[in-house]
């Protein structure tokens, strides 16, 4: 696989990847790849046939205690009060 | 023999009988397993996290409650292992991840609830491959897990600190998720026993996802009785996830007055897990015990499951798509590791994410992104899924004429620590014999070959959606007609220095 195919999968994907990672997965991806596509063969022409679905019987509605908030937010990196803080989202121009 | 050198004779039923009689203290067998955890897991390391305090608090309480005369649950005093993958309310819980290396969950997963509930005793959480990647607790991003049956070789994976602590004397009982064989393939190289419930038998609420069409939990213990009343404490519904089915437990197909006769069971067994390349040292215990059920009264009959070579392909087409959509939640927003001073949200993500994770967790997201993208969805998620619904018609066809099948756990013994580290389709081929199960929903039980030298051989029994009760009585019988007691490692064998407490 191409690095540059690499490079937009791992933006995809949210992933900063080293050099030295984007190399090993070019490499490493061929090997998966071929893997996966021994799938090709299959004649899935008639896949489904035998599929029987199962539903879950909708629940009554009802309401129930939440979580308290100092709970929810112990876990967070970086909180104001009630709010869960990130960096700028919009470049507001004044970078 | 001092206390502390016979706790791994006891099974969990014993533990809780003693507790529940007066017989034993609960605080004190929970100081017992303590020591022996003390001694040896620096050699193990099954446990990421230990809860001495929380355990013996508990341990006190349940003692106080039969001394004032209540009745205790199925679970009483009995010390839990708990994979690290499933949350426990105010004890870190890491998925074996730096990204979650300070994650402190707000709830218990409705598992540890339930064992909780039943007055179990939580040890501790045990090590995983990273977000239950794997097949050998190598990926884990503190230390692999060494088998307690030989220290340079690994405990199978992902639930492989579950499975270790198992076969160690660490617990009696503990709990693993199985993904593609992550419960089933560790008890296997442990030679313990461990059960992938049916999907839809045990909530995941708490279970930290992975796959979510895949993903199920189950007890790993030393026996098959054991895991029986484990699994009859986490089945059933759970209104906090919607996948739990509502379905009665099945107690068809038992036969309590003689453990050992299974005449009228119709047994098949599956050519394509015999392959050619099935190591030797697995083939031959898997074919005696097989021989001791046709001996034990069953119809034993030859099945075929012709899609299953497509299996590997498939799960990990499957998983990783998964895998790349759940992981996205781990974006250093409302909790995880998250870098300093990022220039926006987008590298606040993508750094985070990079620093967090580890290698294979990034590559089977990488994997899973691709086949999930525009211009190859079709051609490999969507040809996975017609694949799975052939792998489940298999198993469809097989179960209207045999009501279980047997076959190898896994077609290795344990090897030899960095052995597959470089190669990952060498290692997804781990899975080759337990994924189908995860890709048709149904239950599958590995339980060991007690004549299996040097190193611990599983046998593993499959049957029909909601058929575990077959499975236990396969189970109970292949324990019954073994002609050799129930294996201990050397590790669980060894005297507690001191004689412990």
């Amino acid at each position: 696989m191409k690095l540059t195919d690499i490079e937009a999968i791992a933006n995809l994907a949210r992933l900063d990847l080293t050099p030295e990672e984007l190399d090993r997965f070019a490499t490493q991806f061929e090997g998966i790849l071929d893997l996966f596509r021994t799938l090709d063969g299959i004649d899935t022409s008639h896949a489904g046939a035998t599929t029987t679905e199962r539903h879950a019987p909708p629940r009554s509605d009802g309401t129930a205690p939440t979580l308290p908030l100092a709970d929810v937010l112990a876990n967070n990196p970086a909180s104001d009060r009630d709010r869960f803080l990130v960096p700028k989202i919009l470049d507001d121009g004044s970078s | 023999m001092s206390a502390a050198a016979s706790i791994p004779e006891d099974s969990a039923r014993a533990i809780a009988r003693g507790v529940r009689d007066g017989s034993r203290s609960a605080e004190a067998t929970a100081r017992s397993y303590f020591d022996r955890i003390e001694a040896f897991d620096d050699r193990v390391q099954a446990f990421l996290t230990l809860d001495r305090e929380g355990a013996l608090a508990t341990a006190r309480e349940i003692d106080r409650r039969r001394e004032a005369g209540e009745v205790l649950g199925p679970l009483a005093g009995v010390p839990i292992a708990v994979k690290d993958n499933l949350c426990t309310k105010g004890l870190r819980t890491t998925c074996a991840s730096k990204m979650l290396d300070a994650f402190v969950p707000p709830y218990d997963a409705t598992v540890v609830r339930r064992l909780r509930d039943a007055d179990a005793v939580l040890l501790g959480k045990t090590n995983l491959d990273e977000f239950a990647m794997g097949s050998s607790t190598e990926n884990s991003a503190y230390n692999p897990t060494r088998n307690p049956w030989a220290l340079d070789r690994v405990p199978g994976g992902s639930s492989g600190g579950s499975a270790a602590a198992v076969a160690a004397g660490f617990a009696p009982l503990s709990l693993g998720s199985d993904t593609g064989g992550s419960i089933r393939q560790p008890a296997s190289l442990c030679g313990v026993v461990g059960l992938k419930p049916t999907y839809g038998r045990v909530s995941r609420y708490g279970l930290v996802a992975f796959a979510s069409s895949l993903d199920q939990v189950g007890p790993i213990t030393n026996d098959v009785a054991d895991a029986e009343l484990v699994f009859s404490i986490l089945a059933g519904p759970d209104p906090n996830d919607d996948t739990t089915a509502h379905s009665t437990l099945d107690t068809t197909k038992r036969s309590p007055s003689n453990r050992s006769d299974l005449s009228g069971l119709r047994i098949g067994i599956p050519s394509e897990y015999f392959p050619d390349t099935l190591a030797a040292e697995v083939r031959g215990p898997v074919q005696a015990a097989i021989d001791r059920l046709r001996g034990a009264g069953a119809d034993l009959r030859e099945v075929t499951l012709p899609h299953t070579s497509a299996a590997i392909a498939t799960y990990y087409v499957l998983a990783n798509s998964e895998a790349s959509s759940n992981l996205a939640r781990f974006d250093a927003v409302r909790y995880g590791r998250r870098v300093d001073d990022p220039a926006d949200s987008l590298a606040m993500m993508a750094k985070s994410r990079s620093a967090g994770l580890g290698p294979e967790v990034k590559r089977r997201i990488m994997l899973g992104t691709f086949a999930l993208s525009a211009g190859y969805y079709d051609a490999y998620y969507g040809k996975a899924l017609a694949v799975r619904d052939l792998l489940r018609a298999d198993f469809a066809n097989a179960f209207a004429d045999v009501d279980a099948l047997v076959a190898p756990t896994s077609p290795l013994v344990a090897f030899p620590l960095g052995s597959k580290v470089a190669d990952p389709v060498s290692m997804y081929l781990c899975d080759i014999l337990t994924a189908s199960a995860n890709l048709a929903g149904i239950p599958a039980l590995s339980v060991p070959c007690r004549d299996a030298k040097p190193l611990p051989v599983g046998l593993q029994i499959l049957g029909p959606h909601f058929g575990e009760s077959t499975l236990f009585r396969i189970g109970a019988a292949h324990e019954e007609l073994s002609p050799e007691p129930l294996p201990r490692s050397p590790v669980a064998t060894t005297a507690v220095p001191g004689g412990g407490s």
